[in-house]
C-alpha cells in the first residue's frame, strides 16, 4: 500500500468534508451578510466584548477621528450618540486610561484631541488586551473581514434583535433610564474609600501616564485631563481627595490642560461613581458641545 | 500553552508532520516526548525540570519494581515511587496548608520558608503525579496482561524510561487530564501509521471540545465573574440564581471541552484517552453523578485509594468512612484550601446519606416525573456545591446563599439573563440529545455534519475572551 503521507487514500475525508462544507458555507454566508447589510448592533453580550468592540471602532474607523476619550468604567458610560461625530470613546470597563493611551499611541493617524479621564489612574495597563487587538494575524483579518470584529459576533446581533423586538412589541421607544441610587453599593464604596489604598499604584502609574501624554503632545495632539463627576460624598472621601491631590501635583494647570464641568443640578450616580444613563447622556451632550471648540 | 492558541496549533501540525514521516517512524516516542517538553516549557521553562525529575524518578522506581524478584525490594521501590510523587505534590501544592497547620503566623517563617510559600503551583502537577502513582501501583500489582505486554520485563532501561516519559508527559493530557491509568496507556505504545488515525473521532472530539471551551465556557466566564465578593451582594435573587446556573454550565463546558480536545488531539497520534465526562447533569443520584463527572479522577480514586482502604468489603461503617476519606482527599486534590476539602466532604456526606436510599421508591421509580425530579435535585445540589469552587472564602459562600434568598425585590438584569440562557442552551441540548439517543438506542445524530459545521462557525465568529482552563489551577 502506498505509504506517503500525502496520499489522500490514507485519510478518510468523508466525515471531515461533511463538517467542512456546511461550516464554510455558513462562514462565507455570514461574512457576506455582515458586509452587505452592516446591521446595527446596540447590545453587546458582555463588558469584555464591549471593550473590544469599542476599541475596534477606533482601529477600523468608519469616519474621521477627531477626538478620543480614554479612561475607565466612569467615562465608559458616556454614550457615543451624545458625544457627537468624530468622537471615539474607548474608555474601558474595568480598564485603565493607560491602556487607552497605549492604543492611541499605536494609531496610524493620531487624533486632534485626546481626553484623559483621571479618576482611576491607579489601574494598571492591560498589555494583553492591547496585544490581542494588534494580533499579527487577526488585526489585518479584522480590517478586511468585518464579520471577525467583536461587534458582529452572532450573539451580539441576536441580543440586538431581541432588544429591538422588545421595544417593538412593548410599543416603547428606548429611553434613557434613571435608576435609583444603590445606597448599599454607595455605603460599601464609602467604607472602602476611608483609606487611600491605591496610593502606591497611583504613584507607580503617574510617570507612565505623564510620559504617554508628553509623547502625544510632542506629536501635535492636544491632551486634556478630565475628572468625571461623582457623588459628593465620594468626592469628599479620603481616597478621592488624596487621589485628586496627587494627580493635580503631577499635572498642574500651569502646564497641563484640564476640562472642568459643573453639573447643575449635581450628578446622579448609580453607585456613587458611575453616572446613571440619563446623567451620562446629559454630561456627554455638554462635553460634545465643548469638544469641537477645543484648541 | 493554551489549546486555543496559535503556538499550540503550530506545535500539533509540526509534530504530526514529523511523527508520520516514514523515515522518522522509529522515533515516534521521542518526537512526542520532545513536543510534550516544548508544550510544557512554553512560558515556564524551569518547570520542565520538575516534570522530567518527577517522571525520571517514576521511571527508575518502576523499572526496579518490574525487574526485581525479591518481594521486599519490589515493595521498597514501589513505596519509594509513590512517596516521591506524593512529596512533590505536597511540597509544591500543599506547602501553605501544611505550614499553616504547623505555624500560627506564616510571617514568622524564615526566608527559606517564605520563598517556598511563594513558589507558583506547577501547572498539571496534580495530574502527572497521579499518573506516576498509577504506574507504580500497576507494576507492583503486575496488573493486566495487556499492561505487562506494554511493559516487558526484559526491556532495556532506556526503552522503559522512554515509555514512562511518554506516559507521564504526553502533552494532550499533561496539564488537565484525563488522568490515564498505566494499564490503559502502555499497551497502546506501538508504532502508529497515518492510515490508522480515526479522523472522524479526532475531528468531532476537537470541534465539540473547542466549541464547549471557546464559545460556551469563555463567554459564560464574561458573565459569571459577577460571582465575586462584594459585587454579588447587590444583585437580585434571580440574577444570582442565573449566575450560579451559568457557572454550572461554564465549569462543565470548560472541563469537558478540554478533555474532548485532549481526546481528539491524542487520537491524531493514535492514542485513545478515556472518556472523562458522560453527560453528568442528567445524573439521578450523587453516585451516578460521580460515575459521569471527571470519570478519570473518580476512577483513579476508586481503584487506587478506595479499594486499597478496603472498599465495601469491611462492613458498613468502614464503607462510609472510606467514602468520606476518598471524597475528602478528592476535594483536597482540587486545591490546597479548606473550601475544596469541604466541597469534597459535602459530596462524601451526600454519597453516604444516599447509599442506603438507592433502593428506595424515590430512586427506583421509573416514572418520568420522578426522573425529572431526581435530575433537578441532583443538579441543584451539585450547582450549589460549585460555589465552594468559585468563591475563595467560606463566609462569601454563606453570603451568596443569603443574598440568593433575600434579594427578591431587586431589579433583574435581562441582558445578562438572556446571554446566560443563550450559552446554556447548547449544554442543555447536549444532555437532552444524549437522553434522546439512549432512549432510542440511536448511535447517529441526524444531520451531524451540519451540527458540527455550526459549531465550527461559532468557534470562528463567536469565541469569548480567552481564558485559561478552570482546571489548570488544580
Amino acid at each position: 500500500m502506498h505509504s506517503s503521507i500525502f496520499s489522500f487514500r490514507l485519510i478518510n475525508c468523508g466525515p471531515v468534508m461533511q463538517i467542512l462544507i456546511p461550516a464554510v458555507l455558513l462562514l462565507v454566508g455570514y461574512a457576506g451578510f455582515i458586509e452587505l447589510a452592516r446591521p446595527q448592533v446596540v447590545q453587546m453580550q458582555s463588558q469584555q466584548i464591549d471593550n473590544l468592540a469599542r476599541v475596534e471602532r477606533l482601529l477600523y474607523p468608519e469616519q474621521a477621528i477627531d477626538t478620543v476619550i480614554v479612561g475607565s468604567s466612569l467615562a465608559n458610560k458616556l454614550p457615543d450618540s451624545a458625544l457627537g461625530p468624530g468622537v471615539y470613546n474607548i474608555a474601558l470597563n474595568a480598564g485603565s486610561p493607560l491602556t487607552g493611551l497605549e492604543l492611541v499611541r499605536r494609531m496610524e493617524v493620531l487624533p486632534r484631541v485626546v481626553l484623559v479621564e483621571i479618576n482611576k489612574l491607579e489601574i494598571k495597563a492591560d498589555q494583553a488586551f492591547v496585544e490581542r487587538l494588534y494580533h499579527p494575524f487577526w488585526y489585518p483579518v479584522r480590517r478586511y473581514v468585518r464579520a471577525f470584529r467583536h461587534r458582529y459576533q452572532p450573539v451580539n446581533l441576536l441580543q440586538s434583535w431581541l432588544v429591538g423586538a422588545y421595544y417593538y412589541l412593548a410599543r416603547r421607544s428606548p429611553s434613557v433610564r434613571q435608576p435609583p441610587l444603590n445606597t448599599l453599593a454607595l455605603e460599601r464604596r464609602l467604607d472602602n474609600l476611608k483609606v487611600f489604598r491605591a496610593k502606591a499604584w497611583l504613584e507607580y502609574n503617574l510617570p507612565l501616564v505623564r510620559a504617554e501624554i508628553e509623547r502625544l503632545r510632542s506629536r501635535g495632539v492636544s491632551v486634556y485631563l478630565l475628572e468625571m463627576p461623582v457623588h459628593p460624598r465620594v468626592a469628599n472621601s479620603t481616597a478621592f481627595r488624596g487621589h485628586r491631590e496627587i494627580v493635580r501635583q503631577v499635572f498642574p494647570e500651569s502646564k497641563y490642560r484640564w476640562l472642568s464641568f459643573n453639573m447643575n443640578p449635581g450628578p446622579v450616580t448609580r453607585d456613587g461613581i458611575h453616572l446613571t444613563p440619563g446623567e451620562a447622556d446629559r454630561f456627554a451632550r455638554a462635553l460634545g458641545q465643548v469638544i469641537p471648540q477645543l484648541p | 500553552m493554551l489549546f486555543n492558541s496559535f503556538p499550540f496549533l503550530l506545535l500539533v501540525l509540526v509534530t504530526l508532520g514529523l511523527y508520520y514521516l516514514p523515515a522518522l517512524r522509529r522515533y515516534q516516542i521521542g518526537i512526542l516526548i520532545l513536543s510534550s517538553g516544548v508544550f510544557y516549557a512554553y512560558g515556564q521553562p524551569w518547570l520542565l525540570l520538575l516534570l522530567l525529575l518527577s517522571a525520571g524518578i517514576t521511571g527508575i522506581c518502576s523499572y526496579r519494581v518490574l525487574n526485581h524478584t525479591d518481594p521486599i525490594r519490589r515493595r521498597v521501590w514501589a513505596v519509594a515511587g509513590v512517596l516521591s510523587n506524593l512529596l512533590v505534590l505536597a511540597f509544591f501544592k500543599y506547602n501553605k496548608l501544611i505550614a499553616s497547620a504547623m505555624v500560627d503566623d506564616l510571617s514568622n517563617l524564615g526566608g527559606a520558608g517564605q520563598a517556598v510559600l511563594t513558589l507558583a503551583l506547577p501547572i498539571g502537577i496534580s495530574f502527572y503525579t497521579f499518573q506516576g502513582i498509577s504506574l507504580m501501583v500497576d507494576v507492583f500489582r503486575r496488573g493486566t496482561q495487556e499492561l505487562m505486554d506494554g511493559l516487558p520485563v526484559n526491556s532495556g532501561y532506556q526503552q522503559h524510561l522512554g515509555r514512562t516519559l511518554l506516559y507521564i508527559t504526553f502533552f494532550p493530557q499533561l496539564v488537565a487530564g484525563p488522568i490515564v491509568k498505566a494499564h490503559d496507556f502502555y499497551p497502546q505504545i506501538q508504532t502508529k501509521l497515518l492510515s490508522q488515525v480515526d479522523w472522524a473521532l479526532a475531528v468531532r472530539a476537537m470541534i465539540t471540545g473547542y466549541f464547549l471551551k471557546m464559545v460556551i465556557a469563555d463567554n459564560l466566564h464574561d458573565q459569571t465573574f459577577w460571582i465575586a465578593y462584594p459585587y454579588f451582594l447587590s444583585r437580585s435573587s434571580i440574577d444570582l440564581a442565573a449566575l450560579l446556573f451559568g457557572y454550572s454550565m461554564q465549569i462543565f463546558a470548560d472541563f469537558a471541552g478540554y478533555s474532548l480536545i485532549a481526546i481528539g488531539v491524542a487520537a491524531l497520534f493514535g492514542y485513545r484517552l478515556p472518556q472523562n465526562f458522560n453527560f453528568p447533569y442528567i445524573a439521578q443520584s450523587v453516585a451516578e453523578f460521580w460515575r459521569r463527572w471527571h470519570i478519570s479522577l473518580s476512577s483513579w480514586l476508586r481503584e487506587y485509594l478506595y479499594y486499597s482502604l478496603g472498599g465495601n468489603r469491611k462492613g458498613r461503617a468502614r464503607l462510609y468512612l472510606n467514602l468520606m476519606i476518598v471524597m475528602f482527599l478528592g476535594g483536597l486534590w482540587h486545591g490546597a484550601a479548606w473550601s475544596y476539602a469541604v466541597w469534597g466532604a459535602w459530596h462524601g456526606v451526600a454519597l453516604a446519606v444516599e447509599r442506603p436510599l438507592l433502593n428506595s421508591g424515590f430512586y427506583t421509580s421509573q416514572h418520568v416525573v420522578m426522573k425529572v425530579l431526581r435530575i433537578g435535585l441532583i443538579f441543584l445540589f451539585v450547582s450549589l456545591s460549585w460555589l465552594l469552587f468559585k468563591l475563595p472564602e467560606f463566609t462569601q459562600v454563606v453570603q451568596y446563599l443569603k443574598a440568593l434568598g433575600s434579594n427578591l425585590g431587586k431589579g433583574i438584569s435581562l441582558p445578562m439573563l438572556s446571554v446566560i440562557m443563550m450559552y446554556s442552551l447548547p449544554v442543555i441540548a447536549y444532555h437532552l440529545l444524549y437522553l434522546w439517543r439512549s432512549r432510542r438506542s440511536e448511535t447517529r445524530i441526524p444531520a451531524s455534519g451540519a451540527l458540527y459545521g455550526v459549531m465550527l462557525f461559532a468557534i470562528v465568529y463567536n469565541s469569548g475572551t480567552q481564558n485559561a482552563f478552570i482546571y489548570f489551577q488544580f
